[in-house]
C-alpha cells in the first residue's frame, strides 16, 4: 500500500514538473497496471455477532478462494469462554457448526466477489463435580444430564442441567459408600434421601440420585458427600433371624434370632463369643458395625423328646406284633436279603419267601396256580436269572463309566492326587 | 459348618477385584505374607471342607502357630484381605473365629465411565487359584461321575434292546430305574448351580 502511494506521489510530481517545464507527459503504462491489479482484488470481511471478538477484513485476488480459520473456543474471562455455534455468509441463513471444545474451524470462501462472514458464538461456563474430597475418581461416576454439548464439562449459558450419581459407590459384597448429601459450591448441603424402592438389604442398588436441574449462568462445583456402610450377614441353621444387611459405619445393628418351632425337637441357643445376647421374645443382640461382619447364630437341636416318643412307639409296635403272632401262630415267615441288581445296591431289597402250610400248598397245586412265579414255572425262573445277570452287567458298565469320568476330573486337576484313591473307593462303594 | 452348596458357590463365582487388591494374587506377590495367607487358607479349607482358624493358617506359614504369629496373620487379614473382600470372617462360637476365601477365581477390573451404566471393565484373564485347592466335596465328585456312568449305561441299554439282547419287560424295568436315578442325581446337582457347567468346561479344556 505504502509502496503504491509512493509510486503515485512520484508520478504526480514528475507530471507537475513536466507540465511546468512545458514538456509532454511520459508513458503511464506502469500506474495503470497497478490500478488494474487493485481492481482484481476482492474484500472479505470477517465479523462476530455481538462483538464477541474483533472484526477484520482481507483483500483476496479474485477467482481465488480464501480459508477463514477460527478456533472453536476462546477465552471470555476467568470463569467463562465463547464457543462457536454457527456462521452466515453475506447475511444469509446461519449455518450450524459442529460443536467442539478444542481445535479450529475452517471455512473456504470463493472470492469471485466481496463477501462478509459473520460468526455466532455462545457463552459457556465450566461445571465441576467432587465426591467427598476426591476429585479424581468423580469424573467416572458423576454424569451430566444432558451431557455437555462440547463433550467436556462446559455448558451453554441459560441451559439447564442435572448431575446424576449412583446412590452406592465402590460397592462390593461387604462394603460400600452411600450418598448422604450434596451441595452446590459447598454451600448449604442438602440431605439425600434413599429412593422408595431402596431397602437395607441393598436392593435397587443400581439406582442413581439426580440433583434438581439448575440454569447455567456462572461456573459451579457440585459436591457429593458419602458415608461408609458395611454388610452384616447373619447365618442361622435352625433359626429365623430379623436384622442383618447394610449398616452405616459406626452404627449398631440389632439382631433378633428365634429357633424354628418343632414339636419333637427343642433348639438350644448357643451364644457366639464376643457378643452379649438378651433373652426375651427370642434372642437379641447389638453389633457395632465398624467393618463387614458375619454372625453365626447357632441353635443346637435337642432330640430327647423325639427319642422318648420313638421308644414309646417301638414298644407299642413290638407288643402289638407279639400279640398278633401269638393269635395266628400258623404262618412262619422267613426273610432273606438279596442285593438290588440295579441302581444303589447299598439299598437292600427284600425278597420274601413264604413257607406256607402244607394244606395251602396242596390247594395251590391242585388249582395249578402259584402266587410266586419262581415256583410256578422253571422257564420263567431261568429268564429272571438271565435278566439279573444282564442288570448286573449294566450296573458294572455304569460303574466303569463313572470311574472313567472320575479319572477325567482327576486329569483336569479337579481331584487332587491326595484324594483320588479315597474318592474312587467311595464311588465304588456307592455302587455296592 | 459351611455346607457343600456354599463351598461350591465360592468355586463357581468369579470375583471382581480392583487392581490394588488383585495384586495380592499376582505371581510377583508370591513372597508376600498376604499371598501366603491366601494359599494357606485355600489349602486348609480344601482339606477340612470348611473355614479355618488363625492358628491353623499361621502354622504352615511360620512353622509355629503361637499367639504372636496368629496376631500377625489376623492383622494382615483384617487390614488387607477382609477389606478387599478376598477373605470372609465367620464368628462361630466362643473363642471360635474362622476364615474362608470368598472365591477361587478372580477378575481384575478397572473403573470406567460408560454410557451403558457399567462402572467396571475387566482387565486380562480370570485368575484361578490351583484347582487342587478348590474345596470340592467327594459327594459332588461322586454325583458328577455317577451321572456320566448312568447316562452311558442308559445308552448301552437302548442299543442292546434295539439289538434284541434284552427282553422288553426287563428293558423297561432297567430303563425306568436308570432314569429315576439320573433324575435324583440331577435334583441334587441342581443345588450347585453353575458348578457342573464350570467343571464340564474345565474337563473339556484339559
Amino acid at each position: 500500500m505504502l509502496y503504491s502511494l509512493l509510486r503515485y506521489a512520484s508520478l504526480v510530481s514528475i507530471l507537475i514538473v513536466l507540465t511546468v517545464a512545458g514538456l509532454e507527459p511520459p508513458n503511464l503504462h506502469s500506474a495503470e497496471a497497478a490500478q488494474a491489479a487493485n481492481q482484481d482484488q476482492n474484500r472479505l470481511d470477517v465479523k462476530y455477532a455481538n462483538n464477541v471478538a474483533e472484526s477484520y477484513f482481507v483483500l483476496v485476488n479474485s477467482n481465488e478462494k480464501y480459508t477463514v480459520s477460527q478456533t472453536y473456543s476462546w477465552v471470555r474471562d476467568d470463569s467463562s469462554r465463547y464457543n462457536l455455534v454457527s456462521y452466515s455468509i453475506d447475511n444469509g441463513n446461519p449455518m450450524e457448526i459442529p460443536r467442539n471444545a478444542r481445535g479450529t474451524f475452517s471455512l473456504d470462501v470463493p472470492m469471485d466477489s466481496g463477501h462478509t462472514v459473520i460468526f455466532f458464538a455462545i457463552i459457556q461456563y465450566p461445571i465441576s463435580t467432587r465426591i467427598d474430597t476426591d476429585t479424581s475418581a468423580t469424573n467416572n461416576i458423576a454424569q451430566f444430564n444432558p451431557p455437555s454439548p462440547t463433550g467436556d464439562n462446559w455448558f451453554d449459558t441459560n441451559t439447564s442441567i442435572a448431575v446424576r450419581v449412583p446412590y452406592h459407590l465402590d460397592q462390593d459384597q461387604q462394603s460400600r459408600r452411600q450418598l448422604v448429601a450434596w451441595a452446590i459450591d459447598t454451600s448449604n448441603p442438602k440431605e439425600i434421601l434413599l429412593s422408595n424402592s431402596e431397602n437395607q438389604m441393598g436392593q435397587a442398588q443400581n439406582e442413581e440420585f439426580s440433583t434438581p436441574s439448575i440454569i447455567i449462568a456462572s461456573k459451579h462445583n457440585f459436591v457429593f458427600y458419602t458415608m461408609d456402610q458395611y454388610y452384616l450377614q447373619v447365618i442361622s441353621e435352625h433359626g429365623t433371624v430379623i436384622g442383618g444387611g447394610w449398616y452405616d459405619s459406626g452404627s449398631e445393628a440389632t439382631i433378633l434370632a428365634k429357633p424354628v418351632t418343632n414339636l419333637l425337637v427343642n433348639y438350644i441357643f448357643e451364644e457366639p463369643e464376643g457378643t452379649h445376647w438378651t433373652e426375651g421374645n427370642g434372642y437379641s443382640t447389638k453389633v457395632l458395625m465398624d467393618s463387614p461382619k458375619t454372625l453365626v447364630v447357632k441353635f443346637n437341636p435337642d432330640y430327647s423328646q423325639l427319642i422318648i416318643v420313638l421308644i414309646a412307639g417301638a414298644v407299642i409296635a413290638i407288643v402289638a406284633a407279639a400279640v398278633t403272632i401269638k393269635r395266628k401262630g400258623m404262618n412262619k415267615v422267613s426273610v432273606r436279603e438279596t442285593p438290588l441288581p440295579i441302581l444303589d445296591a447299598s439299598i437292600p431289597t427284600r425278597a420274601i419267601t413264604t413257607t406256607r402250610s402244607s394244606a395251602a400248598l396242596l390247594q395251590e397245586q391242585h388249582e395249578g396256580q402259584s402266587s410266586n412265579p419262581d415256583v410256578k414255572d422253571d422257564s420263567n425262573s431261568n429268564q429272571k436269572i438271565i435278566g439279573d445277570e444282564y442288570a448286573r452287567d449294566i450296573m458294572h458298565f455304569a460303574l466303569i463309566k463313572s470311574l472313567e469320568s472320575l479319572e477325567s476330573l482327576h486329569a483336569s486337576g479337579l481331584v487332587p492326587n491326595s484324594r483320588i484313591a479315597g474318592t474312587r473307593q467311595k464311588l465304588e462303594q456307592s455302587f455296592g | 459348618m459351611i455346607d457343600e452348596e456354599d463351598l461350591l458357590s465360592r468355586v463357581s463365582k468369579v470375583r471382581n477385584l480392583r487392581p490394588e487388591c488383585f495384586k495380592y494374587l499376582e505371581p510377583s506377590s508370591s513372597e508376600m505374607l498376604t499371598q501366603k495367607i491366601i494359599y494357606s487358607i485355600a489349602k486348609l479349607t480344601a482339606e477340612k471342607m470348611g473355614p479355618v482358624k488363625l492358628a491353623e493358617i499361621a502354622q504352615p506359614i511360620f512353622g509355629v502357630g503361637d499367639k504372636s504369629k496368629q496376631d500377625l496373620v489376623r492383622l494382615t487379614i483384617e487390614k488387607t484381605l477382609l477389606k478387599c473382600g478376598l477373605v470372609e470372617k465367620l464368628h462361630y462360637a466362643a473363642n471360635d473365629v474362622r476364615y474362608i476365601l470368598t472365591s477361587y477365581r478372580f477378575q481384575k477390573v478397572r473403573k470406567i465411565d460408560s454410557f451403558r451404566g457399567d462402572n467396571a471393565e475387566p482387565v486380562g484373564d480370570v485368575l484361578e487359584l490351583p484347582r487342587s485347592l478348590w474345596p470340592v466335596p467327594d459327594s459332588f465328585l461322586i454325583l458328577l461321575s455317577k451321572k456320566n456312568g448312568y447316562s452311558e449305561a442308559l445308552k448301552r441299554l437302548g442299543s442292546d434292546y434295539d439289538a434284541g439282547k434284552v427282553a422288553q419287560g426287563r428293558y423297561e424295568e432297567l430303563k425306568r430305574s436308570l432314569v429315576d436315578s439320573l433324575d435324583k442325581i440331577d435334583d441334587k446337582l441342581h443345588q450347585y448351580a453353575g458348578v457342573e457347567e464350570l467343571f464340564a468346561i474345565v474337563v473339556r479344556r484339559s
